[in-house]
């Protein structure tokens, strides 16, 4: 066994549209350690919430994942059956996603859909579940933990809901929790405390978090590795502080651009030009090239790989490896 | 550097703007693909032509007595036979699918113009109006349709000419099924009314009328149309119910309805099977293609629905 | 609950009250003459006697004098004579709404029985070959008028196979008591309850099978799958519960017309059900009759929207009805 919870390797997942094919990841590899934190930074489109999905295997139709390797624990998820990925998901690795308000099922209580998972997952009785919600609501910091087991999802706010979802991914104790775009629909002040439970249980629990946002704020106040997708692809690939100090490809310096902070007097913030291309219309060569400041001729009709110009430093750009040398 | 990457990034918007189209040609282009539809539009395009060119199809008049020729099955003279007074029947069904055709479609008008006053008026006023407009709709629409469609007609019946009992019952399928079709243009308007183009026209100072009749109303217009596309399909099996029970458009004016009353009688059903087949495969073929032209177009409108 | 009811009821009257007035008028616009209606048509009474018995019966007074006097033998149940039958008209009523009953509850259980499990399985198999199957089905359902479909039926398996009867509820002439009887009533019941359950089926199976659609999009099943369940805890459990929302207030729809019945299929079938008995009260000008049903169907159908209204409660959480 290798010394990664997950290793995933050269992961294709296509979407087979009437009117093409959309290759939403095309060839993602990443590493988890054990406890450890990864960001997936990336735009709308990018292919990092198609990414998570590939891990759960919950693709939807069209969609397939049709290449590559997911090593959980040295095994191959690829590999295993219907049945065998219902006993991993929820209790080995488990999820969270964006909207609170709509990922909790309407007509069960709270308390309920926490049990759910630990009746199927631990064998536990009803009661045992239920104390065990119990204990997981006041561990998410939900006071009153004994009445709201018993609400309905309606009754408590987005805050409240996304602790209850929190709840329920951890109550199984998971090695691996992805959290897809947690925070994104919060409210800030809201959002601080979120990720701070987060960071809080992943020390208690020893929890390994993929973390998925287009925020990199987020990412610095949460993540011990970053990678950085475009089009499906990762472009960049390192450890968070090597990240932050020393951005390599245009793209993950535009989006540093676009982060707003206090020891700059600038009046506006920079954004990226142009928009992501149309899936079923990618560019001929490098993906970023028609949007990207330093393009240069290559750039047109070669696809750059990703290479390493650090320590755990990948990056996929022709004009930043150039540079390096 | 950076003036040509803007440069790229625009040619490349210009790329994706061509293909954003108006909403027409949009839902032009997303029926077209609906086999199904297209197929629902050609059939009943056939069916309207056919009733048209009845004078030209067919030798016969509509209402020829030839007693001599009463009572025959298919022929090569008599496509689909002859009735009781010996009229051709193929002729009769043309007509009559005239009659039908029309009611079904008239009623939707009388629908959509009540639908249209009483949804306009009531989703932009709100209020005490929206109030009693609502209920009057919601008073209407409280009574089981066939029920009171046929007790209106039996009283309304009486002093109206047989000419004219289609025009009866235009107005009252139309009347009685308006009130589904405001609810939906008020909920619409009621959503409409908010958005920012509201507040510019309150801005340059124009008048109620216009605001809902030239600026909401247009917006919620493809939903009108599918609506009232489908609800041909309803009007013209409500016409051919009431006809059928002989509280419609009574004979000696055809319609495909009052024509599938002869099987009421059990020598007609049993022996004279020409009489009452086709009319009433009429009904299901014009009210099915009508069906399938409305799905496909409410798909095409609305491409994030389930069918 | 009970407090939310009342006050439904409560405001439900003016409603009631207005429909009635409406009925009202509609029938003082009704051709002939009641006098002569009261007395049967063929009798000759000399006009003082006419008179008196105007009187008698407030006829002379003002139309609103008259709604009122009409109101209130209403409200005590005595909703006068019908010509026809010659008896109470809520004799008739009860004696036929029973027939009209059996038939409907019949079709009820059928249309929801089979339309719940093939919804769900058209929608979680969408575009499969049953889905299609069942899209076709519903397309010619909704587009076959229910009497010419009846009439179809009858003229294949009544007439030409001769499996059914054609008409009626009981063999002519028959004596059958017990299982015999129940028996004869069933064989007659088949065609009937088959054109109307195709009829109701065609529309039903279209919605539940939109409803779970409109589910299964939702995030919370995305949820549920993330949790390792089953397909079929996610389909039956989390999915249908929600779906069961719709489901439930169409049911609520659909109770009062397990009494308002079918007029047309009634009529092919010559069933002896209440839609009979109103569609011969409008032919006949039996104003007694078609007064009191089409008061009796707009009640019912409040009283739908009133079921649910509280369906909706019931299974909704977020539905508070206080």
């Amino acid at each position: 066994m290798s010394e990664f919870l997950l290793d995933v390797k050269n992961v294709k997942t296509h979407f087979f549209t009437d009117k093409g094919v959309v290759k939403a990841v095309d060839g993602v590899d990443f590493k988890i350690k054990k406890g450890e934190t990864l960001g997936i930074v990336g735009e709308s489109g990018s292919g990092k919430s198609v990414t998570s999905m590939s891990v759960m295997q919950l693709v939807e139709e069209p969609g397939k994942t049709i290449e590559g390797a997911i090593k959980f624990k040295g095994e191959d998820l690829l590999q295993k059956t219907t049945e065998e990925m219902q006993t991993i998901r929820g209790n080995e690795i488990s999820m969270i996603f964006q909207e609170p308000m709509t990922s909790l099922n309407p007509v069960f209580k709270v308390g309920e859909q926490i049990m759910e998972v630990l009746m199927l997952h631990q064998d536990m009785s009803r009661e045992e579940a239920k104390n065990k919600a119990i204990e997981m609501l006041k561990i998410v910091g939900i006071p009153r933990a004994e009445r709201v087991v018993d609400d309905y999802p309606h009754q408590l706010s987005g805050g409240m809901r996304q602790r209850v979802m929190i709840a329920m991914a951890l109550a199984c104790e998971p090695s691996l929790l992805i959290a897809d775009e947690p925070t994104t629909a919060l409210d800030v002040t809201i959002q601080a405390q979120i990720l701070q439970l987060m960071n809080e249980l992943k020390k208690k629990l020893g929890t390994a978090i993929m973390l998925i946002t287009h925020d990199l704020g987020v990412v610095a106040q949460m993540a011990d590795h970053v990678i950085v997708m475009y089009c499906g692809k990762v472009v960049e690939d390192a450890p968070v502080e090597e990240l932050f100090e020393n951005p390599s490809h245009p793209y993950t310096k535009g989006l540093m651009k676009s982060i707003p902070s206090l020891d700059d007097d600038k009046r506006r913030l920079d954004s990226i030009e142009g928009m992501v291309p149309h899936p079923l219309r990618l560019p001929k060569g490098c993906y970023f090239e028609p949007r990207c400041p330093y393009a240069i001729e290559k750039c047109k009709t070669h696809k750059p790989e990703l290479k390493e110009i650090a320590s755990g430093h990948k990056v996929s750009c022709f004009v930043a490896t150039e540079e390096v040398r | 550097m950076k003036s040509e990457a803007i440069k790229k990034a625009d040619a490349q918007k210009k790329n994706e703007e061509q293909e954003v189209v108006g909403l027409w040609e949009m839902v032009w282009a997303n029926f077209k693909k609906n086999k199904l539809a297209v197929f629902g539009l050609i059939a009943i395009s056939i069916l309207i032509l056919l009733v048209i060119l009845a004078p030209i199809i067919t030798p016969y008049e509509r209402d020829a007595v030839d007693l001599l020729n009463a009572e025959q099955p298919p022929s090569m003279s008599h496509w689909l036979g002859t009735d009781e007074l010996g009229r051709d029947y193929f002729t009769r069904i043309l007509y009559g699918g005239r009659i039908s055709l029309k009611v079904g479609l008239f009623s939707v008008g009388v629908s959509l113009v009540l639908g249209i006053l009483f949804g306009g008026v009531s989703g932009f006023y709100g209020g005490w109006i929206d109030n009693i407009l609502m209920r009057i709709a919601e008073i209407i629409y409280s009574f089981p349709f066939l029920p009171l469609a046929i007790t209106l007609s039996a009283i309304l019946g009486t002093k109206v000419s047989t000419e004219n009992k289609m025009y009866m019952v235009m107005v009252i399928i139309g009347v009685l099924r308006f009130p589904g079709l405001a609810r939906m243009i008020r909920g619409q308007i009621l959503t409409l009314r908010e958005q920012e183009f509201m507040q510019a026209a309150t801005a340059l100072g124009l008048s109620d009328s216009r605001k809902i009749f030239r600026h909401l109303i247009p917006n919620t217009f493809a939903y009108i149309i599918v609506n009232a596309t489908l609800g041909v399909a309803g009007a013209i099996m409500s016409e051919s119910a009431l006809s059928f029970l002989g509280l419609g458009v009574v004979p000696p004016i055809p319609t495909w309805g009052n024509m599938v009353t002869y099987a009421t009688r059990s020598y007609v059903l049993k022996n004279m099977p020409w009489l009452w087949i086709p009319p009433g495969f009429c009904i299901f073929i014009a009210v099915m293609s009508i069906n399938l032209m409305g799905d496909g177009l409410r798909d095409a409108v609305d491409p994030k629905s389930n069918r | 609950m009970l407090k939310y009811i009342l006050r439904r009821l409560l405001q439900m009257i003016p409603v009631i009250l207005i429909i009635s007035m409406l009925l009202f008028i509609l029938v003082q616009a009704m051709p002939g003459d009641p006098i002569q209606a009261y007395l049967g048509v063929n009798s000759k009474v000399n006009p003082e006697v006419k008179e008196r018995i105007k009187a008698k019966l407030g006829l002379d007074k003002p139309i609103h004098i008259q709604y009122i006097m009409w109101l209130k033998r209403m409200l005590t149940g005595d909703f006068g004579e019908s010509i026809e039958y010659k008896r109470p008209v809520s004799e008739v009523i009860s004696q036929f709404i029973w027939n009209t009953f059996l038939l409907n509850i019949v079709v009820f259980i059928l249309a929801f029985g089979i339309s719940i499990p093939v919804g769900i399985i058209c929608a979680v198999k969408k575009y499969s070959r049953t889905d299609n199957f069942w899209t076709v089905f519903s397309l010619i359902g909704i587009s076959m008028p229910s009497f010419f479909f009846g009439l179809l039926l009858i003229f294949g398996f009544a007439v030409n196979l001769k499996i059914f009867p054609i008409s009626g509820m009981i063999t002519a002439g028959s004596r059958y008591t017990g299982l015999a009887y129940a028996l004869d009533v069933a064989k007659h019941m088949v065609l009937p309850t088959i054109v109307l359950t195709i009829g109701s089926l065609a529309s039903l199976v279209r919605y539940v099978r939109n409803s779970m659609l409109e589910v299964i999009k939702q995030d919370y099943i995305r949820t549920a799958r993330s949790k390792g369940l089953s397909e079929k805890v996610v389909i039956y459990r989390h999915a249908f519960r929600n779906a069961l929302i719709p489901i439930v207030t169409l049911i609520g729809i659909w109770i009062p017309t397990l009494f308002t019945g079918a007029i047309i299929t009634e009529r092919v079938f010559v069933w002896p059900g209440i839609g009979r008995v109103l569609y011969h009260g409008v032919i006949m000008r039996d104003y007694n009759i078609v007064m009191t049903l089409n008061m009796f169907f707009a009640i019912l159908m409040l009283m739908g929207n009133l079921l649910q209204d509280i369906g909706y409660a019931l299974v909704d959480p977020r539905v508070k009805v206080e």
